[in-house]
């Protein structure tokens, strides 16, 4: 019934004379130009040149002469020792942190609050909430604080009485510290993400699942997380592509060290070449090139991912057409 | 109404914006005050320790004066004004290079003389010489000690006039040493052992494993390098190494790089024996010590037996990490040349000048490049020198300086000018940039106990060679 | 068996949130309690002083902190600004306009999300220095506006979406035209996602580091969070007052801005209520 006022209304309206205003064709496209001409001039144009500049020799040292070296510098990547270690050390730091702090565990925090206890929720969810607000200078500083050696640590000032501890915990354990640190700062975001989700499983469903007599388990197990999929995958994808492309707080809290390459991830390595002085020889075409290689990628793993959530679904055309 | 008021907000933001958008635009040339005179903006840029090395820009604002006063006298109606700016991140060079690019670099920027030849090659510095010789002999630029003029020529010319220099000691801990039974003259004798030739680096990793085993020093506070972490590695301190036992970085005649394989094979085994065949350099101290812990420790002076560091760090740690103290550096801490390698060879140390550049007009979009010669040659005198050299412990550069009495009354100065006779310096190749990062990372590999000695031998090697097509393997 | 799991169970994992969520207040309480003692050991004050505060006064690199702390808002409006700008007519558009290639356009704007600033930044240089914008606040407002579009995008097109047709079409037959529906009805309704969309660029502009750090060079143009990143590694401030007090300054308006606005941001990250059960 809805739907035939709907049609009664748009009906109507079709036959109302229109003022001469702007042209209802143009009026569509002319009001996504400024976010297209932002998003080309600087956001594409960037990516050309990045790509561009990947198949120079652009370095301090060829600085008054850049020269087009076509796939060298990838060549000269695929070749260095040091890769394998900084695609694991990726792998490592994007798998485990989108499993455990950006899909796990935001989804057993979303349960308890949202599902089981609602004032725990609304107590706890301003902290889980911080780092995200926190500037991401602040918060290195703070975990480094956390973490210092003692007397000054107060990781190693709460942990004194237990006889553990006491050398900086950031540099001995580096991939647990900024594992965690980059984690809850993800957090939030997928916990707010599946709390209105859950909250959004209509109570009868609850209900039918009990009177059928399933335990609170199996009724999570096979109607609510189903359910939760849209969300679930939305925040693997998001998440993923975030954490790909992210180092500031690897930047901030161990620079890629201690050591050699021990906490280095794809993406710092690029800025990390491109952009060192002393130790990278600001070699632009060849930090162009590592940071070419991981857009790629991902590019990829975003369309596949398209695909796999049938994308079709949320691009459903609105309901008005004729106007 | 709404809508206005927004349209209101952003213009005012736009309009604040552009006012203060004051690095994107160069200074303007010339601002015509009623009258005649005309003043030109100079701006400048230097990094350093904010406690100890603003003279780096305060040399020149107060050679603006005198500047002023000489233009007076000849009667042009130009006048200058000092802009500089002492940046403290340690990100100089490359914020340096990246306005460069971009049309928008200071007039003069202070750095260090390996920057040269990158900069020379990309057009971003002027060279010098038609001003030196123009200038020379009515400043004080003739006083220059002679082969500090070295390091600032790159391909036939002169590129940048030394601002200050230092040398790198051998730092040792005399509360320590006493502990261990040495007298209070073979600690006395010890600098002058080490400049003869008769203590070598392999004599101070035995002392070291001694003061170890007896308890003396904590394991890995024997003998502690230069603090590297993450990415702020810089290879000069280390290589002084490599030259101790005979190698050497370049070729100053035909400007090539070089490596001497056998050198380059103790260097590494060196290394290697103090961190894991003596034990005698923690781990960590090549990889996981930041700058102000490695300072804190050791400017204590009876935590590490031996390091090595800077002569400006003496001021350092007087002034910031012991309150003014500086007597109490005298008694805890010794200094002394690099040790030789092996007996027969000699001792040496790392000298490593900063030096004043004039950018060129494409760099900096403006055209003052012979006012601010001018600039730098009135701030190369023997007081604003002395002045700067007594609080950053720096050397002179300047032979008159060395009758100054600034200067020499200055106990920790006149105690190790002598080094600089000893002293070496870095290429001035535009490829040895790549060349520091490049053999760094195989020390950094090493010293984590991911390479032995052999592997870090042809690792290097292998990795130069393609690193620097022109690199020169003897 | 019912709508909750037995009481044992939640009180077991309503204790274990508890303990993870400790860290947390370990992380945070440091600040204040170090912004005010002279020196702190783990958590424990010692000597209580005001000298940090006094000593933020003083220039640093010729640059003071009210100058950053200035340049910071600047930067975080204007920002601001640029991205509701651009997303609120183009979210509008998308969501109620039909739109030749309108397909495409989501698509891309939901791709462009794979191209993170981060990773261009070599290609970010060149555009700046093409465009004079290099050392500029407005650059760096420009560049971080046009990465955040797609976000911005489509969380907006949730809160157009659900603003019912009705309404709009009332102000139609009324002989307006599209864009004066827009201003006068759409606008109105959508101003909860408004609010959002800029309470969160207003957070983001305000907490970004790395492109002001790489291209705001000029200490006249630092903004605070480089600000503060310079206090860190100076050598005249061995100990971590000094650095504590500024980041509390630094870090309150985000915290403010949270504890007011806690709602809005809340909604900007359930997509405008887009997530539902499906």
């Amino acid at each position: 019934m809805i739907e035939g006022m709907i049609e009664a209304w748009t009906r109507l309206v079709a036959a109302a004379p229109r003022p001469a205003a702007l042209g209802r064709r143009w009026l569509g496209p002319l009001m996504c130009i400024p976010a297209l001409a932002l998003v080309t001039a600087f956001l594409v144009a960037p990516a050309a040149l990045t790509l561009h500049i990947s198949m120079t020799d652009m370095s301090l040292s060829t600085l008054g002469s850049v020269q087009w070296v076509g796939l060298e510098n990838y060549r000269r990547l695929l070749s260095r020792p040091e890769l394998p270690k900084i695609a694991l050390n990726t792998l490592l730091f994007v798998g485990v942190n989108l499993v455990i702090f950006n899909l796990f565990l935001p989804l057993a925090v979303a349960t308890l609050t949202a599902a089981w206890e609602e004032r725990l929720g609304r107590l706890v969810r301003p902290l889980w909430l911080l780092p995200r607000v926190t500037p991401s200078v602040v918060y290195a500083l703070l975990w480094v604080w956390l973490t210092a050696p003692a007397p000054y640590g107060t990781l190693n000032q709460l942990l004194a009485p237990l006889g553990v501890g006491g050398g900086s915990w950031l540099l001995s354990y580096p991939w647990p510290v900024v594992i965690v640190a980059d984690g809850l700062v993800g957090t939030s975001f997928a916990t707010i993400l599946f709390s209105a989700a859950i909250r959004a499983v209509p109570r009868e469903l609850w209900l039918a699942a009990a009177a059928d007599g399933a335990s609170y388990w199996q009724t999570f197990r096979y109607v609510v997380l189903p359910l939760l999929r849209w969300p679930i995958m939305f925040v693997a994808t998001y998440q993923g592509l975030s954490l790909l492309a992210s180092f500031e707080f690897v930047l901030l809290l161990t620079n890629g060290g201690p050591g050699l390459w021990q906490t280095e991830v794809w993406s710092l390595y690029a800025y990390h070449q491109a952009f060192s002085y002393y130790t990278g020889g600001l070699q632009m075409g060849y930090g162009a090139a590592i940071a070419s290689l991981l857009v790629g990628f991902g590019a990829v793993a975003s369309l596949v991912a398209l695909r796999l959530f049938r994308f079709a679904e949320l691009t459903a055309e609105p309901r008005l057409r004729a106007v | 109404m709404r809508s206005i008021a927004i349209v209101l907000l952003g213009l005012a933001v736009a309009v604040l914006l552009v006012a203060c958008r004051g690095g994107g635009e160069p200074a303007p040339q010339m601002q015509s005050a009623p009258g005649q005179v005309q003043i030109v903006t100079i701006t400048a840029w230097a990094g350093g320790n904010p406690q100890t090395e603003r003279g780096r820009i305060g040399m020149l604002e107060k050679a603006a004066e005198r500047l002023n006063a000489q233009l007076e006298r000849e009667g042009s109606n130009v006048r200058v004004r000092v802009e500089g700016i002492l940046d403290t991140s340690g990100d100089m060079a490359r914020k340096f290079v990246l306005a460069a690019q971009a049309g928008q670099a200071p007039d003069i920027v202070n750095s260090s003389h390996a920057d040269i030849a990158a900069w020379a090659q990309a057009g971003f510095i002027v060279p010098l010489d038609q001003y030196i010789a123009k200038y020379r002999d009515s400043t004080d630029l003739k006083d220059i000690i002679p082969n500090l003029w070295e390091p600032m020529r790159f391909r036939g010319a002169t590129w940048a006039v030394p601002q200050d220099t230092e040398a790198r000691p051998l730092y040792f801990s005399k509360p320590l040493l006493r502990r261990l039974g040495w007298s209070e003259s073979d600690i006395g004798a010890l600098p002058d052992r080490i400049r003869n030739g008769q203590f070598t680096l392999y004599d101070m990793l035995r002392v070291a494993k001694e003061a170890q085993d007896r308890g003396v020093v904590r394991p890995g506070y024997g003998y502690w390098t230069r603090p590297v972490f993450g990415d702020n590695y810089w290879g000069g301190d280390f290589y002084q190494f490599y030259v101790a036992f005979g190698g050497s970085l370049w070729d100053p005649q035909s400007g090539r790089l070089t490596v001497d394989r056998e050198a380059l094979r103790k260097f590494f085994q060196f290394h290697h024996d103090a961190i894991f065949g003596y034990g005698v350099t923690a781990r960590t101290v090549i990889g996981g010590t930041e700058w102000k812990q490695w300072h804190e420790t050791v400017s204590r002076g009876d935590q590490v037996l031996f390091w090595n560091g800077g002569v400006w760090q003496w001021a350092e740690w007087a002034q910031g990490y012991l309150g003014g103290d500086e007597g109490r550096l005298w008694d805890n801490v010794g200094f002394a040349l690099i040790p030789a390698g092996e007996p027969g060879r000699r001792p040496t140390t790392l000298s490593h000048p900063l030096a004043y550049m004039v950018t060129s007009e494409k760099a900096s979009g403006r055209r003052n490049q012979e006012l601010a010669f001018r600039l730098i040659a009135l701030a190369t005198s023997p007081d604003l020198n002395s002045e700067y050299a007594v609080q950053s412990k720096h050397l002179a550069i300047l032979r008159t300086q060395l009758n100054d009495p600034t200067y020499t009354r200055d106990r920790f100065l006149a105690a190790t000018s002598y080094m600089v006779e000893h002293a070496f310096f870095l290429p001035n190749n535009p490829d040895y940039g790549r060349f520091d990062a490049t053999l760094g990372r195989v020390l950094l590999a090493l010293a984590a106990g991911q390479l032995n000695v052999d592997q870090a031998v042809e690792r290097a090697i292998a990795d130069l060679q393609s690193a620097v097509p022109e690199l020169v393997v003897r | 068996m019912g709508l909750r799991p037995s009481r044992g169970v939640r009180l077991v994992a309503s204790g274990a949130l508890l303990l993870i969520t400790a860290p947390l207040l370990a992380l945070y309480a440091w600040l204040p309690i170090a912004a005010f003692a002279e020196r702190t050991v783990g958590l424990r004050p010692e000597g209580f002083t005001l000298e940090h505060w006094r000593r933020l006064l003083e220039p640093l690199g010729g640059e003071t902190l009210l100058g950053a702390l200035a340049r910071s808002l600047v930067l975080s409006s204007l920002y601001c600004l640029l991205l509701l700008a651009a997303v609120v007519p183009a979210a509008y558009a998308l969501s109620r306009l039909s739109l030749p290639g309108r397909r495409a356009l989501l698509v891309l704007f939901l791709l462009l999300h794979a191209f993170p600033t981060l990773s261009l930044l070599v290609g970010v240089y060149q555009v700046l220095r093409w465009f004079g914008l290099y050392d500029s606040l407005l650059g760096v407002a420009l560049i971080k506006a046009a990465s955040e579009v797609s976000l911005g995008v489509w969380v907006l097109k949730g809160f157009f979406d659900r603003i019912p047709w009705e309404m709009e079409a009332a102000a139609l037959v009324d002989g307006g035209s599209r864009w004066l529906a827009f201003r006068r009805i759409c606008l109105p309704l959508a101003r909860p996602g408004l609010l959002a969309v800029g309470a969160f660029g207003f957070l983001s502009g305000w907490n970004e580091f790395l492109l002001p750090y790489l291209f705001l060079p000029s200490s006249s143009q630092w903004t605070l969070p480089v600000y503060v990143r310079a206090l860190i590694a100076d050598f005249r401030f061995v100990d971590y007052g000094v650095v504590a007090a500024a980041s509390l300054i630094y870090t309150a308006p985000p915290l403010a801005l949270f504890a007011l606005g806690q709602r809005y941001l809340l909604r900007v990250y359930s997509l405008g209520g887009r997530v539902q059960a499906q």
